[in-house]
Parts: structure tokens; sequence; C-alpha cells
């Protein structure tokens, strides 16, 4: 292109030629709904809202997770790839010696306008045909805070009512502390109540209950004066939303225990990752308590936290 | 007649590409016992000779100090069926891969060079590995790796985090990236062969280990990605010292006649081979 009769006192208005020889592949930072829709067509993909407080372990879930898969096959699954390679290390950094911190720590996510997803996609061990995508939310507590208080602020989310597991992590740090544990079922408890009421959950969503920090609970690998408390509130929550969902289960897990000659760093994230790749909620259950039409992941607005 | 293959050569900065390239071309333009011979010369053979020179002083080949001559062509027989198969084997800087991951794109004319290739040498370095290391198991091993000391003798604490970088990436990671941005490219016809070839296999302490053991040890996330796409990338894994050993063992290298004699390549198998097994791998249609 002559470029010689622009006038280089206005260098802005230069055009600017689209290199056609440049191919630019996905930034990998976070999937959206308009690119997890893409990867929903090539093959079976669940996904998967992991929610709760602030600081109650989410992206330390996903980040260990991953982590399990970087060191190896993993609860007889083999990684087969990422959209999101950049975005699983960069959330993993903290807590790796590159960052040269002494203690391993998880940058807390913060609240966004759009949701953004993390992309797993697994093989069955020796079965390498059969395939899943998994797309792992990433949203910060604050978010299911205003959702939890807000009914109509959760049917905006729509990405909930296309959730097949909703994984409430109950923070284990809170659990084993008196002060804190009633608000902690409390909260968590109306987060369930809130997204049921709302319709976007429901038969057609599988709910893991998933106590965080087990390390916190049982610190001798026994049972504590706090195990007590979390049966309690396995208890309270069977009895009010046992037959609300798909399916309502409890897990006990560890994602980066403190101590790891006591617990395995991971701990019991296998049988979790197991429910969300086996299981498949049945969509037939659709309507049964909700109008909500699913649509797919492309039909997902954009969540507005405030 | 001849047939014409474009293979790439794949890896990241100091992974033995132009190392193995130098070695090849010593062995196929010096009429070695190899598995694959030259039919014929023809073409510029500048920037071939000039690493093959570095490589026989045992001096490490770095193709930025040679003229920028990277797409070399080496018209090939294979000795066992006739067949003869001119290569395009275009010598990219491990920075050019590098670019890649960090810009998430392919840089102007790689589009070009990547299109109707039919596979790739995958290099990987053992010494330039980058693991991911989670602080929880390097704790044990701190006061081993850290050289530096604080006014009580211990490892010093940084608690000002480094920021993440992409350049740090561990290794595995940005190579499975790599094959996922050829995996998206739709100017490729799969399934997209690959040999995988670790370099500096003089260097790997357990000789006992086949190659793909010790792929699937240090760096098991692109092994999982491998096998668990051998659909479209069906591979094979190789242990290729193409130097022989370590420069500083230049006089004890050198001091072989016949200097394809100092290449060590062991196969999947891990029986002995020679340096042209990984093409020929590259090359078969229905194995």
């Amino acid at each position: 292109m002559d470029n010689q009769n622009i006038s280089s006192e206005n260098p802005e208005e230069l055009p600017v030629e689209k290199d056609e020889s440049i191919r630019v592949f996905y930034d990998g930072k976070f999937l959206d709904a308009t690119d997890s829709d893409f990867i929903a067509e090539e093959v079976p993909t669940q996904v998967v809202i992991l929610a709760g407080a602030s600081e109650s372990g989410k992206t330390t879930l996903l980040a260990s997770m991953y982590e399990k898969f970087s060191n190896g096959k993993f609860a007889g699954y083999a990684f087969s790839g990422s959209k999101t390679l950049p975005g699983f290390e960069e959330r993993c950094h903290l807590a790796r010696i590159a960052s040269m911190r002494s203690k391993p720590d998880t940058e807390r996510t913060k609240a966004k306008n759009i949701i953004e997803m993390l992309h797993l996609k697994v093989a069955k061990q020796n079965y390498f045909q059969e395939k899943t995508n998994i797309l792992l939310t990433d949203i910060s507590g604050e978010t299911f805070r205003t959702i939890r208080d807000s009914t109509e602020q959760c049917r905006k989310m729509k990405i909930l009512s296309r959730a097949d597991h909703f994984s409430l992590l109950i923070d284990g740090a809170h659990l084993a502390n008196v002060r804190l544990r009633q608000i902690a079922l409390s909260d968590s408890r109306a987060l369930l109540r809130s997204c049921f009421d709302s319709g976007m959950l429901g038969k057609h969503t599988l709910v893991e209950v998933v106590f965080s920090k087990w390390d916190l609970i049982e610190p001798r690998k026994r049972k504590s004066p706090h195990t007590k408390f979390v049966d309690f509130a396995k208890g309270s929550l069977n009895d009010e939303f046992g037959k609300a969902f798909g399916k309502l289960a409890f897990y006990e897990i560890a994602s980066r225990p403190a101590d790891t000659t006591k617990y395995a760093f991971g701990y019991n994230l296998d049988s979790l990752f197991l429910s969300w790749v086996s299981e498949t909620p049945e969509r037939q259950h659709l309507g049964s308590n909700s109008d909500i039409d699913l649509g797919s992941l492309g039909e997902i607005d954009k969540f507005a936290s405030g | 007649m001849s047939e014409f293959e474009k293979v790439l050569l794949i890896g990241l900065p100091s992974s033995g590409k132009t190392t193995f390239l130098a070695a090849l071309w010593y062995l196929v333009d010096g009429n070695h016992s190899t598995m694959l011979s030259l039919d014929t010369l023809h073409g510029d053979r500048e920037y071939l000779n000039a690493i093959r020179s570095q490589w026989l002083s045992c001096t490490p080949v770095d193709r930025t100090r040679v003229i920028n001559e990277p797409i070399t062509s080496m018209r090939l027989k294979n000795n066992g069926n006739g067949r003869i198969v001119e290569f395009e084997i275009p010598d990219l800087s491990g920075e050019t891969f590098l670019d890649q991951w960090i810009r998430r794109s392919w840089s102007p004319g790689f589009q070009d060079i990547i299109d109707d290739a039919k596979g790739a040498l995958l290099f990987v370095h053992p010494n330039e590995v980058i693991e991911p290391i989670r602080i929880d198991q390097a704790d044990l091993i701190h006061h081993e790796i850290s050289t530096e000391r604080d006014d009580n003798g211990n490892p010093p604490i940084y608690e000002q985090p480094v920021e993440w970088n992409p350049r740090d990436t561990p290794t595995q990671v940005q190579l499975v990236d790599l094959l996922q941005f050829v995996e998206e490219y739709e100017g490729l016809v799969f399934p997209f062969r690959l040999s995988v070839i670790i370099s500096a296999w003089d260097l790997v302490s357990n000789a006992e280990l086949a190659p793909e053991m010790w792929l699937s040890k240090r760096l098991p996330l692109l092994h999982q990605y491998l096998y668990s796409n051998i659909d479209k990338f069906p591979y094979k894994i190789y242990g290729v010292s193409a130097q022989g050993g370590d420069y500083d063992q230049a006089e004890r290298l050198m001091d072989y006649q016949d200097q394809s004699q100092r290449i060590i390549v062991v196969d999947p198998d891990k029986k002995r081979s020679d340096l042209t097994a990984p093409l020929i791998w590259l090359m078969s249609e229905n194995e």
C-alpha cells in the first residue's frame, strides 16, 4: 500500500493493514459462552458450576485438579486437551516454586460481568475414543452472595440452568470454627434455596455439596468434634433438598492440604471428578419445576453481578 | 520419479533441532550406512554444510550464528524399498515456537511453511525441561536446591511473588498448546505423524528406560495428550544423542574416525537404530 500521500502529522489516521499471514489462536485465558458453545459441539460436555463463598476453595479446586493431570493420569482418565492452558497455568502459579513464594496460595477471583470457564478434555483410560469436555466456571464468591440474596439476580445467571453439575463448596476452615460454622451452613443453604426457588437448579441438575479443606476438619485423619457438625449439616441439607435435584451427594476434599504427609495433595478430588465426568442429569426432568429453556451455551447472557 | 514430503522440526529453544539436522546431513551426504541415503544433490547446501562443520568440531550448533538459510531440502532414498522422497525440512528457531505459545499466533510465513506438511519431528531436551513443581513438593528439598542463605543460614523466603510469565510455563504445557494449534489448522491432513525426539539421550541417567517411559515421567501431560490423540497424531518416541556426548568431551568425541559412531539413537523398543529412523517412520504409511 502506498502511504506517501497520507499526512505524517496524523499517524493515527494511517489505515491499519490486516496481516492475513498471521494466524491468531485462542488466547487461552478462559472461555466465554460463545467459545464454550463451539467446544460443546465436538464431544459430550459437562458444565460444572463451582459455587461457594469467597475463599471457600473454588479456584484452588480447579487448579489442583489440573495439577493432578499435570503429574499423570487421574482417576482413570487421561488429559486429552484444553483450550485454556494459560488460564490454568496462571491460576496454579502462586502454588508453584516459580512464584518464589514459600507458602502456596491462590489468587482471589474478582467479580466480573462475564462468566469465565476453564476447559479440560479428558479421555477414558484404555478407551481413548470416549472423550468428555469439562467446563469449569471460575466465578467469584461475591457473585454467589448476590444470587444468594436475590432470586431475580439468580434468574439472570442463565448458565445455572445449563449446568450439569452444581458443586457447592462449604469452607472447611469455617466449619472447623464454632463461631463461623452456622453461618457457613446457613449461607450455603440459602444459596441452594435461591437457585432452586428461581427454577435455575432442579431435577435437571446434579448437586455436589463439597466440604473443602477437610484437613482442617479432621486434622488427625479421624473423627473430630467438627465431624459431628458436618454430619448434622449433611442431614439438614438432605432433609431440605434431598428430593429437589437430580442428585444430592456429599464430598469431603482437601485440594491443597497444609500437611501433605497426612493428606495427599488433591485428597478425594478423584471421586468428585468421577461424578462430573461420568454422571449426567436426565434432561427430561427439565420443566418439572421450571419453565426455563436450557438452550445452548451460546445463549447464555452475560451475567451482571451488580 | 520422487515423492515430495514436507517435514517440520518443532521444538522450543535449545531442544536439539539443529544438531539433529547437522548430524543427519553428515550421515546422508557422507554415504554412511543408514536406512536413508542421499539420492541426488541439488540446490544450495551452504547452511547444511555450515552446521555440519560446527557439529564435526564438537562446538554447539547454533543456527543463529550461521547464515540465515533455514529451509533445506534433501532428496533421500529409502534403502529398504527404493522409494525416493524429497524432504523439505525448515529449520526454524526455538524462539519461533516459544513466540507461538506466548503470542498465541503463528508468525507471518509460518502457515506457508506448515502447509501440506506430512508430519513433524518434535524435540525435547532433558536439560531444558521446565517442570511444574509445586511448593509443597519442593519444601523437602528447598534447602538442597537453594544456594542463597539468609543471616541464619536458611534459604531466603520471598513473600513478594514473582508474577506469572508465560515464558516460564512448563515445557509440557507449551508443547501441548503448540500441537493444539496444529490440530486446529485446517490446512493439514490428519493423521499428522510425529516422531518425538528426546535429545541428548546420553544425559538420561537411566539408560534402561524406554524413551516413551521417560516422556511419561518427565512430561506426563504431553504424554497423555499424545496417547489420547493418537488418531490425530500417530507417534513414535526416540532417544537421540546426535552430538554423542557433552561438549566438554569433545576430544573423546572427535577421536572417532567415523564420526557417525558417536551418534546414539534408541528406538521405541530400546534398540539401537540410526538417525534416519524417525524420518522413515514419518514417511511410512500403514504402521
